[in-house]
């Protein structure tokens, strides 16, 4: 079947281990407003077949195997498309390839546990522990929903959790705490945190979209913000994922 | 007497000259990690500080630090020469003076001057008169000998950088033959070769076998004079490592004090020195740092060879390269790796000196190979950006486990191969002519035989097909014509007696041919195939620009549509040339390289059907052309991995440049994708990955301020240059080219 995408990279290294094929779907609700692919939002009637799909991972899969990759399916958010991604991914696995799922989980349940047999490993985007910021950073969501699929995929799959660090906004004493107390309630297999400094690239998507950009006076964080939020992580006994 | 090969496994090579078989029955594979690599010396950071400020004069002085214009340079020229006596472990200079230049005048007197005039220096009177009076030299004879169509292809650019004006080089000494065996033993071998191989009825071609052997054995005589004023007695075999080093310098060093050849590779001596070592090292007369210090002592000498060279010449092949060609590992015949931990000291030179172009690093890769030697290559690799890397895996079976990359990606046996370098053919050039009668484009001159245009307002694909292998088939005779020509006469006037005596007295020759413009020429029939291309043409009916409507695949992007050109033109033009026997029976090659003369092919080209304006850069080597491949590093190698090895036997060059972050976020990462990358692209058969790591914006500011990066190199097409010593049109090129950067 078709989903639709916004693009596509075959050389990727940064979202999964390994080189990987990353098809970014297109669609997402939850407008983060530090998102870096706010052109990813909608959906245009750019359509991919899986099959299509599966063919390319094909092309270059001595790369992706001698790397210990495989296929990402990114966004927007994919869980809006459950049926592809989880035909994609079946076709996947049928043909050996390594799955991983980079979602906000934004999504219901149901379209959760469709994708998630066929899935390796999550890259899981956390926006914030708590409900007000959460609310605060997208278009005015509570993380409720979010957080319960987390629970689901923490139990049964590898988990890479990735959390922004906005300076002074996603890293506060409390939204730190309330991130430490949330992990720890997950029981999850097998969770490492990621810890990704806040940058203004998508700054220009924004401006050629014309919508206002929220952040534009907030500077990344300094290396030593990272550390610190990092040293808070790990003193708790949450492992961190190596970069 | 001394048993010099004492402690070493007894084999075949005991009986004959076999250093293979000497290899194979000793060397000691190393799986391990770097750990054990040791630092520079103190005596290494002595000489290498005096280098550093010799070469920064050398830079201020436009290049060219100093040339003899008295003395013709020969293996015995000079007087001994040193950088720091007390300090140098391994001894030898070109000259009496580092970075002096001398000067090798049989290639061709006029060159000789113009080099010395370019610099500010003015050749003596008494050479130039004997050169001009009473010795021929290889281009007058080459000029004499040139058909007036073949001098026409060279001026229009249609063959160019033939060696018809310098040293053809590419040949490659077995330097190792002199540390395991002694002068002593190859000068009594090639005179039983000449007493029996040679001898019998007298045709033209055994006279010339005796004539070369007799030339070879007394270049050999005065190898061993030559390092007799330097105190070494190199009669006898090496009796240490640090000999076997030295012994293998002395060889190596003839060949360039008496060749200004274009490239002269060192050949695969890591594997080899590293026999020596762990002798030493059993014998507890060496350290790992001692070791080292040989290594880096060695690498420094070599970091210091130099030729003089013509403005042209520079142009051709930018940066000042020698090409020292050092082949590091690879998998040997019976499934052990050929790394030992020399291969490794060769290759941490570059943490212990910097980085350097020389001597050319060439990783013979496989996915075979131990892991931490994949480990520790990509980490120097992206570090320094000076290491290349070559498909061992399609190689071996076809030059076995002991050949040598010569120049950038030419492969051959050690001592029992050499070749006729021939430079290249352009492509997209060729591909004008089939669409313009056979006229060139710059001049509008007839260059191939006359040809009836393309029929219609918009060129038709199979019409230009058509005409296109008329053209190649033409090209291919006047090819291999010009290059017997060149060869019989260098042959006679600058035959090469230092190397080819340290070869076998009987052995197979490779006619190296080589195309550039590739990509150019395959986008170009892509445009005519799948979009329509309208020809604008001037008075003489030759197409000066074309009008391009609608959208055609493009080389790079792993498109069979248009990638099925690149092969399907390199194997019609090794099939065309194969027809015309080359001289001395040698075998047909043919090399997808460039070198940086993708830029002075590019001025000589005018307007292509894929839109690339007259005068701009052609692609380097086998890569798409600059910012065309838009689908990603892997699709574009997938599109090099298609052009078929076994038609391009002298090699396939691919320069990938890609940005640090691009190729993952910590330095580990890097390495792991970087070695995954090598496998993945070793597993397509492709050929040859130059790798740059680096930022754009680095080169951009080494364009501004230079003084702050004077070990800064970076891959071109098969050899690394140090950038700073590229002319700015060079260094605009490679900044123009692709750079991966997606993250
Ligand atoms: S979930 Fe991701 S794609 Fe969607 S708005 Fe947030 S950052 Fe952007």
């Amino acid at each position: 079947m078709k989903g639709y995408y916004h693009s596509k990279e075959t050389f990727g290294t940064v979202d999964g281990t390994g080189i990987r094929y990353v098809l970014f779907l297109a669609g997402c609700k939850l407008q983060c407003i530090f998102c870096h692919n706010p052109d990813t939002w909608q959906h245009s009637e750019k359509m991919i077949d899986s099959k299509a799909v599966l063919h390319e991972v094909n092309e270059y899969r001595n790369f992706y195997e001698a790397s210990g990759g495989g296929i990402t399916v990114s966004g927007g958010e994919p869980l809006l498309q459950p049926d592809f991604v989880a035909e994609l991914f079946s076709l996947c696995h049928n043909n050996k390839i390594d799955t991983t799922l980079d979602t906000a989980g934004f999504c219901s349940k149901i379209a959760l546990l469709k994708v998630l047999p066929y899935t390796d490993h999550v890259l899981f985007s956390l926006k914030a522990a708590t409900i007000p910021l959460h609310r605060k950073l997208t278009a005015g969501y509570s993380n409720r929903k979010i957080i319960e699929n987390l629970q689901i995929v923490a139990k049964r799959k590898p988990v890479t959790l990735r959390y922004v660090i906005l300076p002074e906004i996603t890293d506060t004493q409390i939204e730190m705490t309330a991130l430490v107390n949330l992990i720890h309630s997950l029981r999850a297999v097998n969770l490492k945190v990621d810890l990704l400094p806040y940058h203004k690239m998508g700054i220009e998507k924004w401006n050629a979209l014309k919508m206002p950009y929220l952040l534009k006076d907030l500077e990344p964080p300094s290396a030593a913000a990272i550390v610190q939020a990092k040293n808070k992580l790990q003193s708790a006994g949450i492992c961190m994922a190596a970069s | 007497m001394v048993n010099y090969w004492a402690d070493f496994a007894k084999g075949d090579w005991q009986n004959k000259i076999d250093v293979r078989n000497f290899i194979q029955k000793n060397y000691t594979p190393y799986e391990g990690n770097a750990d054990f690599l040791a630092d520079k010396t103190k005596r290494t950071i002595a000489v290498w500080e005096k280098c550093r400020e010799l070469l920064t004069k050398e830079r201020e002085k436009n290049g060219v630090l100093d040339i003899d214009t008295e003395k013709v340079s020969a293996i015995t020229s000079h007087a001994p020469g040193y950088i720091d006596r007390e300090n140098e472990v391994i001894v030898g200079l070109q000259l009496d003076r580092p970075l002096r230049r001398g000067v090798i005048v049989n290639g061709g007197l006029r060159m000789a001057v113009q080099a010395c005039k370019e610099y500010g220096y003015e050749l003596a009177p008494q050479i130039k008169e004997i050169y001009s009076k009473h010795v021929r030299t290889h281009n007058d004879t080459v000029f004499s000998l040139y058909t007036p169509e073949m001098r026409k292809a060279r001026s229009l650019g249609l063959l160019t950088g033939l060696p018809d004006a310098y040293g053809r080089g590419r040949i490659i000494g077995d330097y190792r033959r002199i540390a395991l065996y002694g002068m002593d033993r190859l000068i009594e071998q090639k005179e039983k070769d000449f007493a029996t191989l040679f001898a019998g009825k007298m045709s033209e071609e055994i006279i010339r076998s005796r004539d070369e052997t007799a030339q070879q054995i007394a270049a050999l005589h005065e190898i061993k004079a030559m390092a007799a004023q330097y105190g070494f007695d190199i009669s006898r075999p090496a009796d240490t490592a640090s000999e076997a080093v030295q012994w293998i310098y002395f060889g190596y060093l003839a060949a360039v004090k008496e060749q200004n050849g274009a490239a002269m590779s060192i050949g695969r001596i890591s594997t080899f020195i590293d026999i020596y070592i762990e002798r030493d090292l059993a014998r507890g007369i060496l350290s790992e740092i001692t070791a080292q210090e040989i290594i880096d002592q060695l690498v420094i000498k070599l970091r210091l060879v130099r030729m003089l060279r013509t403005p042209e010449y520079n142009e051709l092949f930018a940066g000042d390269p020698i090409w020292i060609t050092e082949s590091i590992g690879g998998m040997g015949e019976d499934g052990r790796t050929l790394v030992t931990k020399t291969s490794m000291r060769m290759l941490h030179t570059l943490d212990n000196l910097g980085a350097a172009p020389e001597p050319n690093m060439t990783v013979l890769w496989s996915k075979r190979l131990p892991q931490e030697f994949k480990r520790f290559a990509t980490a120097v690799s992206i570090n320094t950006s000076a290491v290349q890397y070559e498909n061992d895996e399609i190689m071996r079976p076809v030059f076995g486990d002991d050949y040598g990359i010569t120049c950038c990606v030419s492969a051959m046996k050690l001592g029992k191969m050499m070749q006729f370098f021939g430079a290249r053919a352009n492509l997209a050039k060729a591909l004008l002519l089939s669409i313009n009668g056979g006229k060139d484009e710059k001049t509008n001159k007839q260059l191939a035989p006359e040809m009836a245009l393309p029929q219609g307002e918009y060129l038709d694909y199979k019409d230009v097909r058509e005409k296109y292998s008329q053209v190649l088939e033409w090209l291919a005779g006047l090819y291999v014509n010009t290059m017997n020509v060149i060869h019989y006469s260098h042959d006679r006037h600058a035959y090469e007696a230092a190397q080819m005596a340290l070869h076998d007295s009987e052995i197979e020759r490779l006619m190296a041919f080589g195309v550039a413009g590739l990509s150019v020429a395959v986008d170009s029939l892509s445009a005519i195939k799948y979009a329509k291309v309208k020809p604008v043409r001037n008075a003489d009916g030759v197409a000066v620009d074309f009008k391009i409507e609608g959208e055609f695949p493009q080389y790079g992007n792993n498109d069979p549509r248009v990638d099925v050109f690149a092969r399907e033109i390199t194997h019609e033009f090794i099939t065309a040339l194969k027809k015309h026997p080359a001289y001395r029976n040698a075998k047909h090659t043919l090399s997808v390289l460039t070198i940086t003369s993708n830029v002075m092919y590019g001025k000589k080209t005018g307007t292509t059907p894929d839109g690339r304006k007259a005068g701009e850069a052609l692609a380097p080597g086998a890569n798409p052309m600059h910012k065309r491949d838009r689908s990603g590093a892997l699709a574009a190698m997938k599109s090099v991995a298609n052009i078929s090895y076994d038609d391009c036997r002298d090699g396939i060059s691919y320069t990938f440049s890609i940005i640090p972050e691009a190729l993952g976020k910590t330095s580990a990462v890097r390495e792991k994708n970087l070695m995954a990358l090598l496998d993945g692209y070793s597993d397509c058969n492709a050929h040859h990955i130059n790798v740059n790591v680096l930022d754009r914006s680095v080169l951009e500011d080494a364009m501004r301020h230079p003084e702050l990066y004077p070990q800064l190199t970076i891959r071109v097409s098969g050899y690394a240059v140090n950038f700073i010593r590229l002319d700015r049109e060079h260094q605009q090129e490679i900044i123009d080219r692709t750079f991966y950067e997606t993250i």
